[in-house]
Parts: C-alpha cells; sequence; structure tokens
C-alpha cells in the first residue's frame, strides 16, 4: 500500500514538471508537427513545380549538315524532351550570354561534322553546357541529354552494321547514305518512344489509391515517436543524489520512480495520441473503419506506446550521464522511425537488415496497422509486440532493482 | 582603514541597507549579526567588490571603491558561506589550482604551511572525503593564498563540529593580532562573536541582538 | 597561458579519456556514417518481380542483364501473381514477358511486349520501366538490325547473315570505331558536382564535429555553475578572462582534431577541400558554442538546444537548402550556418554575426 502511495506522489510531481513547463513543453512538441508540415509542403511544390517545369535550353547545331538538322529536329520532338524543355536554337555566343544572364540552363552543341563523323565512325562529341546557377535545371538537362546519347551510341553500332553491310553487297554510296540517316531517325523514335514496348497496368488498393492518406498515417507514428522522445527528455529531473538519500529512508526505491515516469510518459502520450487519430477521423477518411477495426487500431497505438515509453524509461535507467542518455535517446529514436518501414517500405531495405525489422517495434505495430487501414485485414498479431514489450519491461525491473542494490 | 560613508542597497523595491556609516581599523574583528535578510551578507558582498552600493562610498585605505576595485580586490580574501571548492580534487590541488590563478607566487610548501597553521594535513585527500570542519578550513585556507590585509567571511563556522569551530577562531585571531589583518564576518553564534569581536553591527529591526549583545557587554556601531 | 594549461589539465584529470574520446570521434563518426551512407545504402535495392513464361534462352538472358543492375533485385514470380504482389506491396512493381514475347522480338512487333504492373506507391517504376526498356530496347535493336540487313541482302541476291554474324559484326564495329561522346561542364570552367557516387565527407564530417563542439562546451557551462567560480573575483582572472584561456585551449585541441580529419579525409578518402575553410568554420563553431554558453546557465538546457540546433542544421542541409535553390529562395540558405562551409567558401557571414552578438554581450555587461 505503502508503495502504491509513492507511485502516486511520484506521478503527481512528475505531472506538477510536466505542467511547470506549459510555456515550452507545448512548444516542442507542436515544432516537430510544423517542421513535418513544411517539409510536406515544400516537397509537394516542389514535386508540383517538378512536374510543370519547363526548362529553357539553347540548342547549337554546328553542323550545316541537313541530315543533322533532320535528327536534332526528330529527337527534339520527342515527348520527354518536348514535355520538359523548350528549346531555342542559338549560336554559341549567343548562348554564353544567356547562360550568363540566367535566360537558359544549359546549351545543347552539336559539333561540327556530326552527321559524317556518326556515320563514319569518327570521333565526335555531343556537349552539354550547364548554368552554375540553375544547377538542378542543368542537371535535368544533362541527365536527359546523357540518356539520349547513350542511346544513339547504342544505336549507332547497329545502323553502322546495316549500313557497312549493305556497302558489302553492292548498295551505292548515295543509297547507303540516305539508309543509314532515315535509319537514326527510326532508331532515335524507338528508343525515345521505348514506353510503348510495356504495357502498363496501374494496381490500386485502398492505400495505393489514397497514397496521401499512406503517407499522413506514416507521418502520425513518426510524430508518436519524436513526441515520446522530447517528453521523456522533459521528465528527465535532476534528482539530487541528497534529496534521494532521503527519500530510501522512506522506503522510496528506484523502481518505484520508474514506474511513475513510465506512467507519465504513457499518459501523455496517450493525450497525443488520441489527439491524432480523433484528428485523422475528422479530417482524414483513414480510420473509416469496421468499428472491431478501430478497436485493433487503437489497441496496436496503445501497445505502440506502452513499447516506446518503456524503451525511453529503460534508457534513463541503464544511462546516468546526460549526455550518454540524450545520444542514446537520439538514436533509438532514429533506429525506430528508419526501421518502421513507415518511412521507407521494408521491401526496399537490404537483405542483411531485414532481420532487424522483426526486433523493431514500432514495425511491429506500423505494419499490422497499414494492413488493417489499407489492406483491409481484420487479424492483427500481437504475440511479438508483447513479447517485446514484456522483454523491455522486465529490463526495467531488473536495472530498477540492480541500481538500486548498487546505490544501498 | 576601512571607511563605509551612508552606503545604501535595494534588491529590486525592497531596500536591505539605509544609510550605513562606519570605520574599521586595521587588525579589528567586526561581527555582523542580525535576523535573516536583514542585510548581513549583502553588506559583506558590496565590501567585497560584488556588489555595487546604490548610494554612498567606501573606501580602503584611501583608495576609492568606485574607481580601484581591482586594486582592492588583490587585498581581500573572500570566504564564501558555500563550500567553494573542486569536489573532485585533492587538498593540495585546490590550493595548486588557486595559486596558479592568484597575483601572488607561494611555493608548494609554503602552502602546506597554510593548511598546517589550519590543522589540516590531509594534502591527497579528496575534498568529497573531507569532514564538514575540515572542508571549512581550507575553504579559509584557500582565502588566504594571497596574504590578503581584509578578510570577509560569510557564516564560516556553520555547521561544523566545536573543535574545528575553536581552532577557526583562533587562526582568525592570530590573523588579526599578528598579522594586523582586519576580520569582518557574519555569525549567528552569539558565544563566537563576544569571544573573539573587538566590535559587532547589528542589522535588522529586531532590538533582540541589540539587548543580547548589550547584556553581553559588547560594542555595539 | 602555462598555468591555464595546467589547470586545464587539474580539472580533466578524470575526464582525459573522455575527452580523448570527443576528439577522435569527429573522424571516426564521419567514417562510420560515410560507410552507411555510400556502402549501406547502395545496397538498397528496388524488389521487381519478373515472371517468364517463355522457354527460350534469349528471354533468360534478357532477365540476367535486367538483373546485373545494382538498383533491381530481381525475383522470378508466377504470372498470374504479378498484379497482387504489387498490389499488397511485396514487390515494387512487376513486369511479365509472356509466351509470345520471343515471337514478338524476333518479328520486331514491339507494342506492348511486355506487361508490367505498378503502384502509385511503387517508389522506383520510373528508373526501373526505363531501365528494363533499355535492355530490352538494345536487344530489339539487334533484331531490328538483323531484320535490316536480311532485307538488303535479299534485295541485293547474297547470302542472309544470321543473329550471330550480325552480333558479330556490331561488336567489330563498337572496337574497331569511335562511337559517339558525351560532355558535360558548367559555362564558366566551373567543374559540376560529382554525380552523387561519393557524399561529400567533409559535409557529414562539419555536422559531426559542430555536434561534438557544442557538446564539449557542456563543461564551460557546467564549470560556471560550480560555486568555487566566485572565488574568480579574487584572482588575476576575472569569469571571462578565465573562460576565454579555456576555451582558447579547447579550440587548439579541436583544430588539432580538424587537421587530422582533414589529413584523413585527404589522403585515404581523396576528397580535398582548402585548410583555410576547414579553419573558418572551426572559428564559427567555437564563436556559436562560445554564445551558447554564455546564453544559456542551466547544463541539461544547454544540451537540449545543442541537439535542437543540429537536428536543425541538418534539416536545412538535406531538405530545406535544395528546396530553397529551386524555389528562388537562395538567401534563406544563410540561415543554415554550415551553409559557406558546404559550398566550401570561407565561412564569413555567421562568424561576423556572432562577433557582434559577442561585442555586444561584453558592452552590455560593461556598461
Amino acid at each position: 500500500m505503502k508503495w502504491f502511495k509513492h507511485i502516486m506522489l511520484f506521478i503527481n510531481n512528475d505531472i506538477k514538471l510536466l505542467l511547470r513547463k506549459w510555456r515550452t513543453l507545448p512548444l516542442l512538441l507542436v515544432a516537430p508537427v510544423i517542421m513535418l508540415v513544411m517539409i510536406a509542403f515544400l516537397a509537394i511544390r516542389f514535386i508540383g513545380d517538378f512536374e510543370e517545369m519547363d526548362i529553357q535550353v539553347g540548342l547549337t547545331n554546328l553542323d550545316e549538315a541537313q541530315e543533322t538538322t533532320m535528327i536534332v529536329n526528330a529527337l527534339m520532338e520527342t515527348s520527354d524532351i518536348s514535355e520538359m524543355l523548350t528549346i531555342h536554337n542559338m549560336t554559341v555566343e549567343e548562348a554564353e550570354i544567356a547562360i550568363s544572364s540566367n535566360e537558359i540552363a544549359a546549351n545543347i552543341i552539336f559539333p561540327e561534322d556530326f552527321f559524317a563523323d556518326m556515320t563514319g565512325g569518327n570521333s565526335s562529341t555531343v556537349e552539354v553546357v550547364g548554368n552554375a546557377d540553375m544547377s538542378l535545371e542543368s542537371d535535368i538537362v544533362n541527365e536527359i541529354v546523357a540518356t539520349v546519347t547513350k542511346h544513339i551510341r547504342n544505336s549507332q553500332a547497329s545502323i553502322l552494321a546495316i549500313g557497312y553491310r549493305a556497302a558489302e553487297v553492292g548498295v551505292d554510296e548515295e543509297e547507303v547514305d540516305e539508309m543509314i540517316l532515315n535509319l537514326f531517325v527510326e532508331y532515335f523514335v524507338q528508343v525515345m518512344s521505348s514506353s510503348d514496348m510495356l504495357d502498363e497496368n496501374l494496381q490500386s488498393n485502398v492505400a495505393t489509391n489514397n497514397t496521401n492518406n499512406y503517407y499522413i498515417l506514416s507521418v502520425v507514428f513518426v510524430l508518436l515517436i519524436i513526441w515520446s522522445t522530447i517528453i521523456s527528455i522533459y521528465l528527465k529531473g535532476e534528482t539530487h543524489q541528497r534529496v534521494k538519500t532521503r527519500m530510501k529512508l522512506y522506503g522510496v526505491t528506484e523502481l518505484t520512480e520508474s514506474i511513475s515516469k513510465i506512467a507519465v510518459l504513457i499518459a501523455s502520450m496517450i493525450i497525443l495520441a488520441a489527439i491524432s487519430l480523433l484528428g485523422l477521423y475528422f479530417f482524414t477518411d483513414i480510420l473509416n473503419l469496421a468499428f472491431d477495426n478501430i478497436l485493433r487500431v487503437i489497441t496496436l497505438v496503445a501497445l505502440f506506446i506502452i513499447a516506446i515509453g518503456g524503451i525511453h524509461i529503460l534508457i534513463g535507467i541503464l544511462f546516468d550521464n546526460v549526455k550518454t542518455q540524450l545520444i542514446v535517446k537520439l538514436i533509438m529514436s532514429i533506429l525506430l522511425i528508419v526501421f518502421s518501414g513507415a518511412l521507407i517500405p521494408e521491401i526496399y531495405f537490404p537483405e542483411y537488415l531485414l532481420p532487424v525489422f522483426d526486433y523493431s517495434v514500432s514495425h511491429m505495430t506500423v505494419y499490422w496497422v497499414m494492413e488493417i487501414v489499407f489492406g483491409g485485414r481484420f487479424y492483427m498479431e500481437l504475440v511479438p509486440i508483447a513479447i517485446a514489450i514484456g522483454v523491455i519491461y522486465g529490463l526495467i525491473v531488473l536495472a530498477s532493482l540492480f541500481k538500486g542494490v548498487r546505490r544501498a | 582603514m576601512l571607511k563605509v560613508d551612508n552606503v545604501s542597497f535595494s534588491y529590486r523595491t525592497k531596500k536591505v541597507l539605509d544609510n550605513v556609516s562606519i570605520e574599521i581599523e586595521d587588525g579589528e574583528i567586526i561581527g555582523l549579526v542580525g535576523e535573516n535578510g536583514a542585510g548581513k551578507t549583502t553588506f559583506l558582498n558590496i565590501l567585497a567588490t560584488l556588489l555595487k552600493p546604490r548610494k554612498g562610498t567606501i573606501t580602503y585605505n584611501d583608495m576609492k571603491y568606485k574607481s580601484k576595485k581591482s586594486a582592492i580586490r588583490k587585498q581581500i580574501g573572500y570566504v564564501p558561506q558555500d563550500i567553494a571548492l573542486w569536489e573532485d580534487l585533492t587538498v593540495m590541488e585546490n590550493m595548486l589550482f588557486f595559486e596558479k590563478l592568484s597575483w601572488v607566487k607561494k611555493s608548494e610548501k609554503e602552502l602546506k604551511d597554510i593548511l598546517l597553521d589550519m590543522q589540516l594535513d590531509r594534502f591527497d585527500s579528496k575534498v568529497k572525503e573531507l569532514s564538514g570542519g575540515m572542508k571549512r578550513k581550507l575553504n579559509l585556507a584557500i582565502s588566504l593564498i594571497h596574504d590578503p590585509s581584509l578578510l570577509l567571511l560569510d557564516e564560516p563556522t556553520v555547521g561544523i563540529d566545536l573543535k574545528s569551530k575553536i581552532e577557526i577562531n583562533d587562526i582568525l585571531d592570530y590573523m588579526s593580532e599578528e598579522e594586523n589583518m582586519t576580520v569582518i564576518y557574519t555569525s549567528h553564534d552569539m558565544d563566537e562573536i563576544t569571544q573573539l569581536c573587538d566590535r559587532t553591527i547589528v542589522f535588522g529591526q529586531d532590538p533582540f541582538y541589540r539587548e543580547l549583545l548589550e547584556r553581553e557587554g559588547m560594542p555595539i556601531s | 597561458m602555462k598555468n591555464m594549461i595546467d589547470i586545464r589539465l587539474m580539472l580533466s584529470k578524470k575526464r582525459l579519456i573522455g575527452l580523448f574520446v570527443w576528439l577522435t570521434v569527429p573522424t571516426l563518426l564521419t567514417m562510420g556514417i560515410f560507410y552507411i551512407f555510400n556502402d549501406v545504402t547502395d545496397d538498397f535495392s528496388v524488389p521487381v518481380g519478373i515472371a517468364n513464361d517463355s522457354d527460350e534462352e534469349e528471354v533468360e538472358s534478357i532477365i540476367q542483364e535486367i538483373g546485373d543492375n545494382n538498383l533491381i533485385n530481381v525475383r522470378m514470380i508466377e504470372a498470374d501473381e504479378a498484379g497482387r504482389l504489387v498490389e499488397q506491396h511485396e514487390l515494387d512493381s512487376t513486369f511479365v514477358f509472356d509466351e509470345q514475347f520471343y515471337d514478338n522480338l524476333e518479328n520486331l512487333r514491339r507494342t506492348n511486349m511486355i506487361e508490367s504492373h505498378y503502384s502509385n506507391r511503387s517508389l522506383a517504376y520510373g528508373a526501373i520501366k526505363e531501365s528494363v526498356g533499355a535492355v530490352v530496347q538494345e536487344r530489339y535493336g539487334l533484331y531490328y538490325a538483323k531484320n535490316m540487313i536480311n532485307q538488303v541482302e535479299e534485295e541485293n541476291d547474297a547470302e542472309q547473315s544470321d543473329l550471330e554474324t550480325v552480333d558479330t559484326l556490331i561488336n567489330d564495329l563498337i572496337d574497331r570505331f569511335n562511337l559517339l561522346e558525351y560532355e558535360y561542364s558548367y559555362y564558366g570552367d566551373i567543374t559540376p558536382v560529382s554525380d552523387h557516387e561519393d557524399m561529400n565527407i567533409f559535409l557529414i564530417w562539419s555536422i559531426v564535429t559542430f555536434f561534438v563542439t557544442l557538446f564539449i562546451f557542456e563543461l564551460i557551462v557546467s564549470e560556471r555553475r560550480q560555486k568555487v567560480m566566485q572565488r574568480l573575483a579574487f584572482t588575476r582572472y576575472n569569469m571571462t578572462k578565465y573562460f576565454l584561456y579555456q576555451v582558447s585551449i579547447l579550440t587548439i585541441l579541436l583544430v588539432v582534431s580538424d587537421l587530422i580529419a582533414w589529413f584523413v579525409f585527404e589522403f585515404f578518402y581523396e576528397q580535398s577541400i582548402s585548410i583555410l575553410t576547414v579553419l573558418s568554420v572551426r572559428l564559427m563553431m567555437i564563436l556559436f558554442a562560445y554564445v551558447l554558453a554564455v546564453l544559456i546557465k542551466n547544463v541539461y538546457t544547454y544540451l537540449l538546444v545543442s541537439l535542437f540546433v543540429i537536428i536543425a542544421i541538418i534539416i536545412f542541409t538535406f531538405v530545406l537548402n535544395p528546396l530553397f535553390v529551386t524555389m528562388d529562395l537562395g538567401y534563406l540558405n544563410h540561415l543554415n550556418p554550415l551553409y559557406q562551409f558546404i559550398n566550401e567558401e570561407i565561412t564569413v557571414y555567421w562568424s561576423v554575426g556572432l562577433l557582434v552578438i559577442i561585442a555586444l554581450f561584453w558592452r552590455v555587461r560593461h556598461a
């Protein structure tokens, strides 16, 4: 009974400590939300900008051959290029001025005798001169032109082989040249519309139809991990050794303090999780589920909170040094986020890292929540997370007892 | 000679010292008494140049506090109420630490002599292993490294055993008589005050201290 | 100064090992993170399912070539599970080479040769599609070339070449002739940033060492709080002077640590940066840590603020800086204290700003 009274006393104390920080704690809890929203907003804008991007590019054709003009025109009309780039014909000097004044992101230069060299198997170099001030757009142009050139190289040998064999069997030179020109154009059209080869099928399920919802739910789990770290850091009061000695005289143990901290941490996290889930319920259709599935989600979130709360308290017990504790908590939070599968799905990880997911408490819960919400499952596996919680809390008890004995 | 002329000090709106004036000769031992919060420590900190009075002037050996603070500090030994020591260093290491920061160079033997004068010979013991009395002695010893002529002590014997108390008082008495050091300290121990001090200054409104000292025949300023 | 060094040694006696660890941590931790970023992230791959309903060796060879791409982790599947596996997101995307595939390839029927499945959660479908398309297109090109050659041979009553002959001819020509080359540079002879093959190790180092600097300076904050510090008023050194000396000693140690790092990265990782640039960012970090240590009296608060600063810098460096550039908000990049260093410039703006703040402190204190 006395033991229980002590726990309630400490809980009361910890709540008071938390509430005393009413000015800074809410700020710290809201900060990650703002940060993630900002990143998401900027990323969406960026991707939006990217898709609507219209990069201004110069084109200098130094080869007077008609054939080169035809090839260049054919290339420029291919869908990949025409979608993203707006081409302006200009001289090298005009291009240099345009780059300096940031009017164009890059200039593509087809060299003199380009066609003759290509068909004759002589050395020829397509050049892209980029704009360092518009490095992102410039690099995109680089990627596109490099890909095109790679395709040209691949085709070039085939075309030369056809021309070579044609000449060998007696086709006259003019005809061979015309054939080669047409082949170049033909090949380029082929390579640039390689997606014609694919019969593409877009698979859809609830998650894929609502990619935004999927990412919103992922972000909620990331936030819960971040919030648990912030609150556990705030709960770490500085209890002086002399105060601890006094408390020992009243029969207070290390375990008592640990239990009260766990209770306060979990209670705070439950409040935050409840707010998040209510937010999801009212502002999105993520929790538009059958009632028993909603219960399952709540259960999983609760177990998630119990597990990560326990991990933070365990770290607090194991490491006395403040700096070490902070660093370990930070690393643990990063690992919990990375190995939850919320941000980067498990399937993309290297094989040797996959076993880590089996021991990741965040993955154990996130996976089943995703399956229930997006996979239409009516089932969840609780044994792994229950075992994990058992281990964590068992370690807390052991570590507290050991520390108490050592201090006695 | 220490001359205090109409010194006043307030913490925000609370007036703590009001027109305090006193002259203290070299070699005197002055006790500062009064109830808690009466201004004793504040006055001591002003004399130690740690606080600036709102009004009034103080001079020590014809040096004005306002303009010669650095020079005056060289002559002051200040013993704070808190045990101001490095707990993880030994007795000797603490002495060496402050000797290196001091204006006056002292050899290790000279430092040991100061400690031995205090009956403190556990040179290699860590401060955290010492008793309260020994810590207080070391607290005092460090303040004497640079041979001050004015020693200011804030409750130097609080919470220590009787023997150590007597030893410290004997040292202060010796400093005052043989070295002509001016000693000013605060205390709540009336026996100590009446036995050691030449005069006392009473702070605060409570007549209790005044009446007590008058009964003992102690001169009050 | 000798006295100050002796004092620092006396106080650090118990913490010498810790101090040594902290000084080597920037180099070692940077190497560790660099290894993770370069080697481990290279092992991340996209799981792609491929179904092969054709018995042809040619098709197996195409699938083999697709699997040679390090980005792709090929898993052989059955055609009827291709859609389901993507839907359940067990695979990023799937490709089916049906029984007709070889026949279509031989007869140059390229439209819808391969069935592909993807979803909105397929993170890498674009790149995978491109990669698969390139392999198949190259093979198709060979068959196309054979077809054209056979046509020409037929028109001119010449012997028909088989696929192997055409392939040999093509390879022969590749060896004999110079094929088209490609060059990319920035105008004004500026070398473009390298192709993300190796991450910039100095970038990682700057963040790690900033973190270590802030954490080392915690000892300034904790020493200031000690009751023993009130004695400084009665010594040769006031609080400011004492801590300036201590900061100088820490700076020397940190500069040594920086030079070790510079040497290791220059000679073992072949990534270089000017020493002046390194020293300028070191100065900025010292000033930053000093300002923080003076402003914040509580040790725990100091550590939390330091952590927050590092997290903010990481977000700026990896997320916000690139975004600001594309959104024409480039000037906001200078909010990141490491921005100039990352761009291999001397760190000036933040250092000047911090010196101004310090000067203001001193003025206010002495006023």
